[in-house]
């Protein structure tokens, strides 16, 4: 039987590795999603997942009861995500007059789909990016990611009703902005209570 | 609840990656020091509170040796010499205690600076924050025996300027800017490709919000910073290190 995350996380947090890398190897998958749909970027995406669990490592004298350990890596991919669009704005202007590189071709069999996948993720996130920050996050964890409005409010340390109220709002605004597609439109998280 | 039809599937990395990350992972870890102490944020609110009820304790434990000793018929007694002493006599709780390579140092530090931001370390003319603060930063960058310390009293954006051309967030808030010279190496510092070496250098510095306690910014260079606009820079050292140029 393959051991809890709760009792992985206790290892992990007495200084066990290994311990840490089966959570790793465990919720890679959510984890590289999340980043991905967060920034329509497979690339970033993998390049930010090890930020996230060397960050988680650096946390770990935090106390994580079952269940709660994926939301938490969440809570921390966001606070990277966050990290890394300042980082964007402020180097935005200095990258912008770097000659542009070349491109290499990629004929893997994946390239085709990752690079739909990434024009499908930049047209929803064009419309997300409408609303604030803030609303931004909720809708991606609760519609996209389908977590429930408690560990939503888990990862990023907020009330259960305001995550209920941003969510609102979110899905609000995005059917004022694109009536006719409604394509954004997820259903409810399922929640714990 | 059913995804939504037109973001792409959840995927795997690609055939791979999970297992180089893994491997990166794992090798980070190893690199990383076994425990890193978090910043000690020196809580000013609490000092004063600290000051306050140290300073009642002391002159109350003065009054009991005056009294004592004119009650008493005779001199006092050798454990009660005079308030100075007394004051040290009393423990601080309400600091964490940061253990590095189980060498306790901060309540040593901390219980003989029972002070506010602006006051001043018993060892000099040293703002105790700055002086804990960089004693950390010291010993969690690998050399606890900086050749010297420099502060400077400055604002947010002109001692980040001086040491690079970042634009930060709040630039008027006023600071310590602290730089410590001697041989540092960030071994906790997060970069990708794990063939690169951490990052070092013999210029440490950092700006802690006099407001806060807090440390905002963080470097490491090779390079001292330009103080022409900042002011004379204020200068001390540790004492148990290397001798201050």
């Amino acid at each position: 039987m393959a051991p809890s995350d709760a009792s992985l996380w206790a290892r992990a947090r007495a200084g066990d590795a290994g311990a840490f890398g089966v959570l790793f190897r465990r919720h890679a998958k959510a984890i590289y999603n999340f980043l991905f749909r967060s920034t329509a970027d497979w690339a970033a995406a993998d390049d930010l997942l090890s930020i996230v669990f060397l960050e988680a490592w650096r946390r770990r004298d935090k106390e994580l009861d079952e269940g709660n350990v994926l939301p938490w890596l969440y809570g921390i991919a966001a606070n990277v995500l966050r990290n890394r669009r300042r980082s964007e704005r402020r180097f935005a202007a200095a990258l912008r007059r770097l000659p542009k590189a070349e491109s290499e071709p990629d004929f893997s069999p994946a390239a085709d789909e990752h690079v739909d996948d990434e024009r499908l993720m930049r047209q929803a996130l064009d419309l997300l990016h409408e609303l604030p920050e803030r609303e931004q996050e909720v809708f991606v964890l609760c519609a996209w990611m389908e977590l429930s409005y408690e560990d939503a409010a888990l990862a990023l340390g907020l009330p259960i009703g305001t995550v209920r109220s941003r969510l609102s709002r979110a899905r609000a605004r995005l059917r004022e902005l694109e009536p006719g597609r409604g394509h954004l439109e997820g259903g409810d998280p399922v929640s714990d209570q | 609840m059913s995804p939504s039809p037109s973001i792409p599937p959840l995927r795997d990395l690609s055939p791979g990656r999970l297992e180089t990350h893994h491997a990166h992972l794992l090798s980070e870890i190893g690199r990383q020091s076994p425990w890193r102490p978090r910043p000690p944020t020196v809580a000013w609110t609490s000092l004063r509170v600290a000051v306050v009820a140290g300073a009642s304790a002391t002159a109350a434990a003065a009054i009991t040796a005056a009294v004592a000793v004119t009650w008493g018929g005779g001199a006092p007694s050798r454990d009660v010499t005079g308030p100075r002493h007394l004051a040290y006599a009393f423990h601080v709780p309400w600091t964490r205690s940061i253990t590095l390579s189980g060498r306790d140092y901060l309540p040593a530090v901390q219980s003989k600076s029972l002070s506010t931001a602006d006051s001043l370390h018993p060892g000099g003319r040293v703002p105790s924050g700055v002086y804990v603060l960089a004693r950390y930063q010291a010993a969690a960058n690998g050399d606890r025996g900086p050749i010297a310390v420099q502060w400077v009293k400055t604002t947010r954006q002109l001692a980040v300027s001086s040491q690079s051309g970042d634009r930060v967030d709040s630039p008027s808030r006023p600071v310590y800017f602290v730089v410590l010279h001697g041989h540092f190496v960030d071994e906790n510092a997060y970069y990708m490709g794990g063939a690169a070496r951490a990052p070092r250098g013999t210029v440490l510095s950092f700006t802690i919000d006099r407001k806060s306690g807090r440390v905002l910014d963080f470097a490491l260079a090779k390079k001292s910073p330009d103080f022409s606009k900042l002011g004379r820079p204020q200068r001390f050292s540790f004492g148990s290190g290397r001798r201050a140029k």
